[in-house]
């Protein structure tokens, strides 16, 4: 019975002209938009791998130089990108995938198309994930919107009802077609677009619950679309409704959830960020290169009283290599104090985004798809934990160098590019599942609700109209 | 059987239906007859539930339709006055659909006999039934009740936009069906028709049954003559 009905909905919207291009217009969308990802991440991943692998190659070859110049020459140090990314680029446009890392200072990260190259930016947008995100609803709403308004608009509701069809049949017949069209058009794409853009590395966990997530996305449309097609008397009121929904879900909820979360909790200017990580450093950091700074001399005091020694020159290690260490074992704290209490922050501004959620299955979604692409906040700040790992261990190692190395007043100890390349290589593995779900389960769970409650709409709607 | 007992219904401050009562038997083909807006379609539709009645019951087949709805609908088929079909599919297409909802399952070739009996021509079966004419479409509308096999007609000025063959026609099919000890209610303007077709004959007025005759036991004349002096009034 229900495949019976599902079967005449489908006749119905094949041989609807309309419907048959819409259908085709947003698939060939998909499709150019999975291409135009995939050219620009793929243009964007060389770039990052021939600027890191020079970058390695210059700090390598760079010659006879104390250990200290050396490590101020820096290496750039970039974000891979996952095969997810491939669906949606999330706020990699934004946040940046290359961090300089040098001493003394936590970089943040560089080249951001937004500002770099506004033009690939804005290519970076015509996402498959805006497809599914904002253009599916809009089919499936314009498939929906009549769905059951048409029957009685047309009359042909008044002989249904004589032929003593259940209403809970009917209503999942009607359904169960919309579902196949959405299952026919995403699920081929993106099994395909995973074979050739994918190569292998696309079929994870990550990418099934992405699927997943699509189709959830999908299903809360066709449920709330046929129930409000129900429940209207008009399929003019109807599309009324739906699209007042869609425009409100997509657009006018999200900007205005941007604004209160900036109101609450108002993010720091990166400047202001910057300059008050420099004014603790300064009052309770080490200043190195500041020789005639009260913690620097009170350091420099303090050692030669722990070795009971008149000058630096008499230590049993090389003091310059020992109070840098020194400063950036200090400043280090000051530095991961500063980000700890900024990610705390994003954690209680994405919170607001996680309430509002229950008013906006959109924001929910958008959230999920950037971080099952991980091209979401918390991959972000992931790369830049991992960056700065390796910043310590790359200045320590410099550093420690340093230290065994004779000291010789108002000269400097020259090494050659064997310690340099002697620095093991900057190995990143994009963060797994345990990452996402540690941050995404309660907005998962709200996305799950709202699909479950659409179908409870769904189904109190065919009692409502009972036969 | 159909059966309707004290049956009132009002819209707003105006009483359609006025305590009817209406019994048709098996074998029996009702034709009820009365004024435009006398509340013959009201009736039809409180036994197809898609209004309620004030007050009183009404039966299919001794089924209780306001307690048993999707019961009482098993045994009845219907044909509106104004038949309205899904212009996107064929003819027969249009008939697998409704008789596979009401749980019937036929052969291709059954179901074109179905159209053919009911009067559409051959070429007009796989047709959309967007071409279609409102007598081809009340002729689909006859077919999807015939494969219904039900035991209870309610037509509702079925033959409205028939020619006169197709009218002639369906009249023997209902002589058929009247043969098979089906009820049959049928709602019409065309006393002639109703003589000639129906075995029993009532007049709506007021809200009421006010006259009701057997066909075979009535002339023509005398009841055209009664009818339109009711009608008149
Ligand atoms: N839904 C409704 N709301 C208000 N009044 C209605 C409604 N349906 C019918 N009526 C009124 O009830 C009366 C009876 O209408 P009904 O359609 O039953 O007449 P009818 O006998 O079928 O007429 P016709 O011969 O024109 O088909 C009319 O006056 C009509 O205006
Ligand atoms: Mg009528």
């Amino acid at each position: 019975m229900l495949w019976l009905i599902a079967q005449k909905e489908l006749k119905e919207i094949i041989r609807q002209g309309v419907l048959k291009i819409l259908i085709l217009t947003v698939l060939v969308l998909l499709l150019v938009s999975l291409v135009i990802s995939f050219s620009y991440n793929r243009y964007i991943d060389s770039l990052h791998i021939k600027s890191e692998k020079e970058s390695r190659e210059l700090w390598d070859k760079q010659g006879d130089k104390n250990q200290h110049s050396a490590a101020h020459y820096g290496l750039y140090l970039l974000k891979p990108k996952s095969p997810q990314a491939l669906w949606d680029n999330g706020l990699d446009r934004y946040t940046g995938a290359a961090i300089f890392i040098e001493p003394h200072v936590r970089n943040n990260t560089m080249f951001k198309a937004v500002q770099d190259s506004p033009m690939l930016a804005k290519w970076g947008e015509f996402t498959p994930s805006f497809i599914m995100l904002y253009i599916l609803p809009l089919l499936i709403l314009w498939i929906t919107f009549n769905i059951i308004s048409r029957e009685k608009e047309q009359g042909t509701y008044r002989l249904l009802k004589s032929q003593g069809v259940s209403s809970l049949k009917w209503i999942a017949g009607k359904a169960s077609a919309v579902w196949i069209i959405t299952i026919l058009l995403i699920v081929p794409v993106f099994l395909t677009a995973g074979i050739i853009f994918g190569k292998g590395a696309f079929f994870t966990v990550e990418s099934f619950l992405l699927l997943l997530t699509y189709l959830l996305y999908a299903g809360i449309y066709i449920h709330i679309g046929i129930a409000v097609s129900a429940l209207t008397k008009k399929s003019e009121i109807s599309i009324i409704f739906l699209v007042g929904f869609w425009v409100l879900t997509t657009w006018v909820i999200p900007k205005i959830t941007s604004s209160i979360t900036q109101n609450i909790y108002p993010s720091p200017l990166e400047s202001e960020f910057k300059k008050n990580i420099r004014d603790e450093i300064y009052k309770n950091g080490i200043l190195r290169h500041d020789i005639n700074h009260k913690n620097t001399i009170a350091f420099t005091k303090k050692v030669l009283k722990e070795y009971n020694v008149n000058d630096v020159s008499e230590l049993p290690f090389n003091f310059n290599g020992y109070i840098l260490q020194a400063a950036e074992d200090t400043n280090n704290i000051i530095f991961d104090k500063h980000y700890a209490e900024l990610h705390k922050l994003y954690k209680k501004q994405t919170n607001v985004y996680t309430v509002s959620g229950l008013f906006s299955p959109f924001i929910l979604a958008r959230q999920i798809s950037m971080g099952l692409c991980k091209t979401d906040l918390w991959s972000h700040i992931n790369f830049t934990k991992a960056t700065d790992e390796y910043r310590k261990l790359f200045i320590k190692t410099i550093n420690e160098d340093l230290i065994k190395s004779p000291y010789k007043p108002n000269q400097r100890f020259i090494r050659s590019n064997d310690l340099w390349e002697s620095i093991p290589k900057f190995k990143y593995k994009l963060p797994g599942l345990k990452l996402f779900s540690e941050h995404y389960k309660y907005v998962y769970s709200i996305y799950l609700l709202w699909f479950v409650v659409s179908a409870g709409i769904l189904l109190f709607t065919s009692k409502k109209i009972k036969f | 059987m159909i059966e309707a007992k004290n049956i009132t219904k009002k819209f707003g401050s105006k009483t359609v239906l006025n305590d009817l009562n209406i019994k048709v038997n098996p074998g029996e083909i009702f034709c009820l007859l009365g004024a435009n807006g006398a509340g013959k379609t009201t009736l039809i539709n409180i036994f197809l539930n898609f209004i309620y009645a004030d007050s009183g019951k009404a039966y299919i087949n001794n089924i209780d339709i306001e307690k048993h709805p999707s019961d009482s609908k098993k045994h009845l088929a219907y044909i509106p006055e104004n038949l309205m079909l899904y212009p996107y599919l064929t003819g027969i297409e249009n008939l697998k659909y409704f008789t596979n909802l009401a749980g019937k399952k036929y052969t291709k070739e059954e179901l074109e006999l179905f159209l053919s009996e009911a009067g559409l021509q051959k070429n007009y079966i796989h047709k959309r039934v967007s071409v279609f004419s409102k007598g081809m479409r009340q002729k689909v509308g006859i077919a999807i009740a015939l494969a219904k096999n039900a035991k209870v007609l309610l037509l509702d000025e079925p033959t409205s936009g028939l020619d006169l063959k197709s009218a002639k026609e369906f009249a023997d099919i209902l002589n058929k069906l009247k043969n098979k000890d089906v009820a049959v209610l049928m709602t019409t303007h065309d006393l002639f028709r109703a003589k000639e077709t129906g075995t029993d004959i009532g007049i709506l007025k007021n809200g009421k049954l006010i006259d009701t005759f057997v066909s075979e036991e009535i002339n023509y004349d005398i009841l055209e003559k009664l009818y339109i002096n009711h009608i008149k009034i």
